[in-house]
């Protein structure tokens, strides 16, 4: 019997995380294990939750003897409740993960970030390639995701053998995701700049979790872009979605950006001014290319979907989860365990197994 | 001529060719030849006004009964009352007529014409009224559906922000600016394909943007082909309120190679000032003398595309708007660059934003070839620099030529 393809996914608890491991389990070729300091809200059977810190310098030793094949990793830089002071954990934990990576060997690894890194600016070209330098905003989730893929760039050390994917989305929408825009378009009122209609690209999240098993399926390599066929005005988008819109004078809308700051920015003014005033449209030539994968919906319909969709909750956690599957997994963890302890590394492993 | 895969518009342009627009997804005319009412979004046809029967019962064979816009409208015109009245109607509009010459002496014959051609029979005819009620209610439905599908974001952009709707509306504006305000005349048109992509090089002699304006409306009026130009203005220029919702929406494309590249890919006009910043800023006294070629952008979009570069030049421009000095106040209230001409202080200033009517020259020059350099040429400065300098001496000579008086030499 071939054995079962492992797949690790980081930031499991996370809206994107568990997202991913759910359709990841469906797969029955696949074994999935869930990284995370937390553990995941929802139900999710059959994944292997590790509850541990990305920081933990024995994550390379994990990955090594749980002979890890790929690795996806999806900050969760998006979700309010998991930003602030951790949000710098999550760079020097994307850092020491690579580190990990690449010290364990790991084939491939496919790394979740956004387009909104290119950062918008009126001298952008209007579309902009996966070589162009990445400028990033002021806005506290964008610098993270800036500053990781600075690390990911950074980290040349890893061996030639491994696959680094970076897709970079689009502004997701959908009835779930928790990407700022989508935060926006839920405002009773949502917050434009007078005067300005920068086109964007938007995503439906149902791509982005195909796109995510597509890259690690198909052994994708280098920063792509990712987004929904067709461009939409911000006041199309709007229309479409049937959203009322609040136009703001500019000044006053950075103005009160610098001056709510923190979570209450986050409810507000969840996306930056800058990309509600100068559009920041990424090339997909290279997606189609080279990766050749499509998503499913083209902008417009992606827009019109937004108007029919009431957001759900994520689902619902279950205290009760899994307690007869802990048996087994107990028991193999402390053979690696006592293994490990067994090789002198002589500290207790930090993994405990809490959910099924 | 389908070359990616997309079937250009199947009608034929007043020159008699083809025509090279592309259509909106799923129709065959480009927006130009779309017929009225031919997938234009309206939800209901217009309806047309008919059944004038005869009546049968006895009753006056004038008897109107005909639907229009929805609504029954009945008519017995040969009610004898109605009768009468519309015999006297018939009477003083024959008076007035006969005794307009009378009533306005002074009125030259031409206009005197129009007048009794205003107040002819067709006047009492049925027929008029019934057409007049259908155009207008006709537009009047036109333009309120354009509105609701603006609140439902049922119209299209291409990916460049371009919206047809929104040309059209504001069009007739520079139409009348073009022909009535400026009275401008556009040369060497011929020098302009009729498809495919070329560069053309503008020298900047305005400020707000009416030298582009004017250029894009002489290219739509003028040249049979009837091609929208994209110009591409400065990426700073989008930092201010509305101006940059404006030219997106206009089909205009912020500066860069990679913009004008794509650009002239994909076999579109794009327009270009090579003088820059310096060309808009520059204070009267300044006016027709070519600043220096800002940056080698033109060379290389030129270059790597293959596009034929055009000389354009625009004179008579600068006397519109006499910028004698630059409102720094402005420019940092909006945090954008300032463009503010003012002919005065206090009360006046705001007359900084009214242009001149000053005739207006545009002049088109034979293009260079950009092939004529070698293919690595893009990457080499001196080329690129040695194709600058050719296009800025072309223009210069072209715009010495003009102030010396002399007419453009024919294209060799």
């Amino acid at each position: 019997m071939p054995a079962r393809q492992r797949i690790l996914v980081t930031g499991v608890a996370g809206a994107w995380g568990s997202r991913v491991a759910a359709r990841l389990l469906q797969d029955v070729d696949r074994h999935v294990l869930g990284l995370d300091r937390r553990p995941p809200q929802r139900r999710l059977d059959g994944l292997d939750f590790i509850q541990a810190d990305l920081r933990d310098p024995l994550l390379a030793a994990l990955l090594r003897d749980e002979q890890i094949a790929a690795v996806c990793h999806l900050p969760a830089v998006d979700e309010p409740g998991l930003d602030g002071a951790n949000g710098d954990t999550l760079v020097t934990g994307t850092i020491d993960l690579l580190a990990a990576c690449a010290a364990a060997e790991i084939r491939q690894i496919v790394v979740m970030s956004s387009s909104l890194v290119y950062g918008a600016r009126p001298t952008n070209p209007a579309f902009m390639a996966e070589d162009q330098p990445l400028y990033g905003a002021e806005a506290p989730s964008v610098r993270r995701l800036t500053d990781i893929e600075a690390a990911v760039a950074g980290s040349s050390r890893r061996p030639a053998s491994t696959r680094l994917a970076v897709l970079r989305f689009a502004h997701i929408l959908g009835p779930t995701a928790p990407s700022p825009l989508n935060r926006l378009l839920r405002l009773p009122l949502s917050p434009v700049l007078l005067g300005f209609d920068p086109l964007l690209q938007v995503i439906h999240e149902d791509d982005v979790e195909a796109a995510l098993l597509y890259a690690l399926e198909h052994g994708a390599d280098g920063p792509f872009n990712i987004a929904a066929e067709g461009l939409l005005p911000l006041s199309r988008l709007l229309a479409l979605g049937r959203k009322p819109a609040l136009p703001l004078f500019h000044p006053l809308a950075y103005a009160g950006a610098r001056w709510l700051g923190g979570t209450r920015l986050a409810t507000y003014l969840p996306l930056d001014p800058d990309y509600l005033r100068y559009r920041c449209v990424a090339d997909l030539t290279r997606l189609h290319e080279v990766l050749g994968f499509e998503p499913e919906r083209t902008a417009e319909a992606v827009a019109r979907a937004a108007r029919r969709e009431r957001p759900d909750p994520a689902g619902e956690p279950d205290p009760a989860a899994g307690e007869a599957a802990l048996g087994p997994i107990l028991a193999r963890r402390r053979l690696a365990r006592v293994g490990r302890e067994r090789q002198g590394q002589g500290r207790p492993a930090t993994e405990e197994a809490t959910h099924g | 001529m389908a070359e990616n895969g997309r079937a250009r518009c199947a009608a034929t342009t007043k020159a008699g060719k083809p025509c090279q627009n592309y259509p909106p997804a799923g129709q065959r005319y480009c927006r130009w030849h779309l017929p009225v009412g031919d997938g234009r979004g309206l939800d209901t046809a217009p309806t047309i006004p008919v059944e004038t029967e005869p009546a049968t019962d006895g009753r006056s064979p004038w008897r109107l009964d005909f639907r229009l816009a929805g609504r029954r409208l009945q008519l017995d015109l040969g009610d004898p009352e109605i009768q009468e009245q519309w015999g006297q109607l018939q009477e003083e509009l024959h008076q007035l007529r006969s005794n307009l010459r009378r009533l306005f002496p002074r009125l030259p014959p031409p206009v005197q014409e129009r007048l009794q051609g205003l107040f002819s029979e067709d006047l009492l005819d049925v027929e008029t009224w019934k057409g007049l009620w259908f155009m207008v209610d006709y537009n009047v439905r036109y333009q309120a559906d354009m509105v609701r599908r603006r609140f439902t974001g049922e119209y299209e952009t291409d990916e460049w922000g371009l919206d047809w709707e929104f040309v059209d509306t504001v069009q007739p504006f520079f139409n009348f600016m073009y022909r009535g305000f400026f009275r401008a005349r556009a040369t060497g048109l011929e020098h302009v394909p009729d498809s495919g992509g070329a560069l053309l090089a503008v020298n900047h002699s305005t400020q707000w943007a009416w030298d582009g304006i004017m250029l894009m409306t002489g290219l739509q009026l003028d040249h049979p082909a009837q091609r929208l130009l994209r110009l591409l203005y400065a990426g700073q220029a989008g930092r201010l309120p509305f101006l940059s919702l404006f030219l997106e929406k206009g089909g205009q494309a912020p500066a860069g190679v990679e913009n004008g590249a794509r650009l002239l890919e994909q076999g579109e006009l794009v327009g270009l000032f090579p003088e820059g910043w310096r060309g808009v800023g520059k204070l009267f006294p300044d006016s027709y003398r070519l600043a220096r070629f800002r940056q080698v952008s033109l060379a290389r979009m030129a270059l790597v595309t293959g596009a034929p570069i055009i000389p354009v030049t625009i004179v008579n421009g600068a006397e519109i708007q006499a910028l004698l000095r630059q409102s720094r106040l402005i420019a940092r209230l909006l945090d954008a660059p300032s463009l503010w001409p003012a002919p005065g202080r206090g009360w006046l200033a705001p007359l900084g934003l009214l242009p001149l009517p000053g005739r207006w020259t545009i002049e088109f020059g034979p293009p260079i070839d950009s092939t004529a350099y070698p293919p690595d040429a893009a990457e080499d400065p001196a080329q690129s620099a040695r194709l600058t300098d050719e296009v800025r001496q072309v223009m210069r000579q072209m715009l010495l030529r003009h102030r010396a008086g002399r007419p453009a030499t024919p294209s060799a």
